[in-house]
């Protein structure tokens, strides 16, 4: 009897693992490597093999992380505020964020790129877009901060950018909204004839990475959505997709879909550049700013522009083509060998593969379609080198492994296609989880792509993660690519929506890192290099209050005589010199951030006390075991009173 | 009760190397004192084996032996125009946490050339993450101040300046 119960046991027991085993979700494990733990274990203490830079979307910012082990490093401050870091708080920073309209702390950020010599990254800097007011940042490697942010005049809207050329001559941007050109009151009703699109060209100074708009080129009001710059053969030209070719100004999603084909436009921009030296061109005015971080003072300034040099492409015979492309192109993605440009059509049926030596061919025997706007339409059979059938539903984005292989995103069938550049046909395919939308490839858009890796990046994760309430987090998903199959490793959260990434090995910058700011170079009209030099000056109701910090303490820590209504500004000079010993400042009831004060720097608060009474401040960032004391006290007395000022040195 | 007298001598004793003779001795008449008063001379072994580990962990006491990154560092005559250089150095970079004659975050620096070898000296200002990591008397230093020395960056110069600067302050009493 008691066999029997053991034989029954046995046999509910194996009955009861088959129903689990068959009833795990199977969804869940779909395409994850069995040995996918081990490929993106990276042991403590030691570093991940690339660094991956993600934008951060509706966020502003920009991430950086490890791959493969997809840890969060840093959310770099570029667009909007950042509390943590007194970024756009302190008066040094503030400037970073002027525009032509006054200071905006927020953008929508998307597309990040990376300087490039020779068509590879050269670990300098990394560019992105600012799509809701027109701007363009650039962020230093060496110290992971926005050094420059730079307005785009006459644009509505900075989607197809950052994108830049090979040896990072120029940095892109196009607008998605047309708008007139110059902006002025208007009937929205009165699109077709008064909206235009600008294409612009950002020179880069190879020394500084200074940007400054070189040229624009004004185009037909279309909506210009993608770029990317032709490389290898096809250095000289850039390729910009467009959808609402219709020219909608309502409705887009139904509106703007009803030609079968819009176009990628091919600009060549070595042409554009012996117009301007003609001077063929016309000089638009629009307001735009350009603020830059001055290394040594450790401040932003704000420099306002109003003159572009424009060129109108029907007096510009060869500076642009249309090849028209099927239905809405999302990517205009340019091949390692420069010969192939991929067009992702969201709502076509195939991916259109354009050949550079035959559109060359084409422009040559002027096999034009017709003309818009003086720009000629190249027929398509004559520009395509092929198609890929088949490829699923919603292609938008493609890259490369450098091994003659494309994967492209396809956002409708939240799956990642692979197909080769030989034949043009599907190799293989692997969900993503959910609705991807660009994919990267470290190094893929290059002439010599690192590979190894691709990261989905994508749009919604509903089930993937332990929920959050009504908003669930974004999510990146790290594929292996190193052999015939692709295999799923990893999924990992990522700030804001996650548009685009860059990827390259730790190697190449790794070791070039700022570790701290060297007091000697510390050109702050503020700055306090010593404590003997610690002081507090009223210039009538403006007090300025010249601190430093050192492990752990402030100089002074009492002061005095501050009175209700002062305009305190705090000028904090962290005396350290030392890698990863930032101190922090807070005073309280301020209407304002903390300071975040690196080895060297010298940063400002402002603070206008509103009420009497006793104010403590304290260091916020942990510096040593006696952090906690590192505090001190600011004496508030009425307006009209004469307590004296004093502070304690 | 014991075991908290205990504790406090040999903090007293790890915390400061520097007057580790007359802190020895001390260790030895109070203990001795308590030791009368309570007649529990079981426990006065165990004390001497502690405090004889003590003192042996805390390497040689004088500078003889005991670890350094600079070695050998030769002391000439006091080189004047460093030592001005140097008076300029510690004020801004020392000075937040060292006096000549007070104790504030660190030790008090007026006379620390008597204490300390210039190998030490150099050594501190230049690699304090070495130190205490391997040297014992930082190593107790840090126990009494809580605070680690912070790196300044120096340049070798610029330590050997500030050396001939303290070399000076001890000259003129240790204040200056």
């Amino acid at each position: 009897m008691k066999k029997n119960l053991l034989l029954y046991s046995i046999a509910a027991l194996i009955v009861a693992m088959a129903i689990l085993i068959t009833a795990c979700p199977s969804s869940k494990k779909d395409g994850v490597d069995a040995n996918a733990a081990s490929k993106v274990y990276v042991a403590p203490g030691q570093y991940d093999e690339f660094y991956a830079f993600f934008s951060g979307g509706f966020s502003g910012q920009m991430s950086v992380y490890g791959l493969p082990s997809g840890r969060l490093f840093r959310v770099i401050p570029v667009f909007s505020v950042d509390a943590e870091k007194g970024y756009g708080f302190s008066e040094e920073s503030k400037a970073m964020l002027n525009t032509s309209h006054g200071f905006v702390p927020w953008d929508d950020a998307h597309h990040p790129e990376y300087s490039m010599k020779g068509g590879m990254p050269d670990g300098r800097w990394i560019f992105i877009n600012g799509n809701n007011t027109p701007r363009i940042a650039r962020i230093d490697l060496t110290t992971f901060t926005t050094k420059e942010i730079i307005e785009i005049p006459n644009s509505g809207g900075n989607h197809s950018s950052a994108f830049g050329t090979e040896n990072c001559e120029y940095v892109m941007a196009g607008t998605r909204f047309s708008v007139p050109i110059p902006n002025e009151d208007v009937s929205i009703e009165d699109y077709k004839q008064k909206f235009k699109g600008a294409l612009s060209f950002i020179k880069v100074d190879p020394n500084n990475g200074k940007m400054d708009i070189a040229f624009q080129i004004l185009m037909p009001g279309f909506d210009y959505d993608l770029s990317r710059a032709g490389k290898a053969k096809s250095h000289g030209w850039s390729f910009f997709s467009m959808y609402n070719t219709e020219q909608a100004n309502s409705m887009l999603e139904i509106n703007a879909s009803q030609n079968d084909k819009d176009f990628i436009a091919a600009v060549n921009w070595k042409k554009a550049e012996e117009y301007i030296a003609q001077g063929k061109f016309k000089e638009f005015t629009s307001n735009y700013v350009h603020n830059y971080y001055d290394e040594n003072t450790h401040t932003a300034i704000s420099e306002k522009k109003n003159k572009v040099k424009v060129l109108i492409p029907g007096e510009c015979p060869g500076l642009v083509y249309f090849m028209p492309s099927p239905k809405s192109p999302h990517g205009c993605d340019v091949d390692p060998t420069g010969e192939f440009i991929v067009g992702g059509g969201k709502l076509a049926t195939v991916i259109p593969v354009f050949s550079f030596d035959k559109m060359t061919k084409a422009i040559a025997d002027k096999k034009f379609d017709k003309e818009i706007d003086g720009i000629p339409v190249l027929n398509y059979q004559s520009v395509i080198a092929g198609e890929v059938e088949k490829p699923g539903l919603g292609p938008l984005h493609t890259e490369f492994d450098g091994n003659g292989f494309a994967y492209t995103s396809m956002f409708v069938s939240s799956e990642i296609v692979k197909w080769s550049l030989k034949d043009f046909k599907v190799v293989d395919r692997i969900p993503t989880y959910y609705s991807i939308g660009h994919l990267m490839i470290p190094g893929g858009n290059t002439v010599k792509p690192y590979g190894k890796y691709m990261v989905a990046l994508n749009k919604i994760t509903k089930d993937r993660y332990l929920p959050t309430g009504p908003e669930l987090c974004q999510s990146a998903q790290l594929i292996d690519i190193s052999g015939d199959k692709m295999k799923l490793l990893l999924d990992f959260p990522t700030i804001g929506e996650p548009h685009y990434g860059l990827a390259f090995p730790a190697s190449l910058i790794k070791d070039k890192q700022v570790q701290y700011y060297k007091m000697e170079n510390n050109k702050n009209p503020h700055k306090t290099v010593k404590e003997a030099d610690t002081k507090v000056v009223r210039e009538g109701s403006t007090v300025h209050i010249y601190m430093t910090t050192i492990r752990s303490h402030f100089k002074p820590d009492n002061i005095e005589g501050i009175k209700v209504g002062d305009e305190v500004y705090f000028h904090v000079t962290n005396l350290e010199q030392d890698w990863d010993i930032p101190h922090g400042f807070a005073v309280l009831g301020n209407n304002s951030s903390e300071l975040l004060i690196l080895p060297g720097e010298t940063s400002t608060i402002k603070w206008i006390p509103k009420e009497t009474g006793i104010y403590p401040f304290y260091c916020t960032d942990f510096c040593s075991a006696l952090h906690q004391e590192m505090s001190g006290y600011v004496r508030v007395s009425p307006a009209n009173s004469s307590t004296k000022l004093t502070w304690n040195k | 009760m014991i075991k908290e007298y205990r504790f406090n001598q040999i903090q007293i004793l790890k915390s400061d190397n520097i007057h580790k003779l007359t802190e020895v001795k001390m260790i030895f008449n109070n203990a001795l004192a308590f030791f009368k008063r309570r007649k529990q001379f079981f426990k006065l072994s165990a004390l001497i084996a502690v405090t004889v580990a003590v003192i042996s962990s805390c390497g040689g006491g004088s500078e003889g032996g005991e670890f350094t990154v600079i070695k050998d560092t030769k002391l000439g005559p006091i080189n004047q125009a460093q030592a001005e250089q140097g008076k300029k150095i510690f004020a801004e970079k020392c000075a937040s946490c060292h006096k000549y004659d007070i104790k504030l975050v660190g030790p008090p620096l007026g006379d620390v050339v008597k204490r300390r070898s210039a190998d030490y000296i150099l050594s501190q200002i230049l690699y304090p993450e070495q130190m205490i990591t391997n040297n014992d008397t930082v190593k107790a230093l840090l126990s009494k101040y809580m605070t680690q020395m912070s790196n300044q960056h120096l340049s070798m110069l610029d330590a050997k300046a500030v050396l001939e600067h303290l070399r000076v302050v001890v000259e003129n009493g240790g204040k200056k």
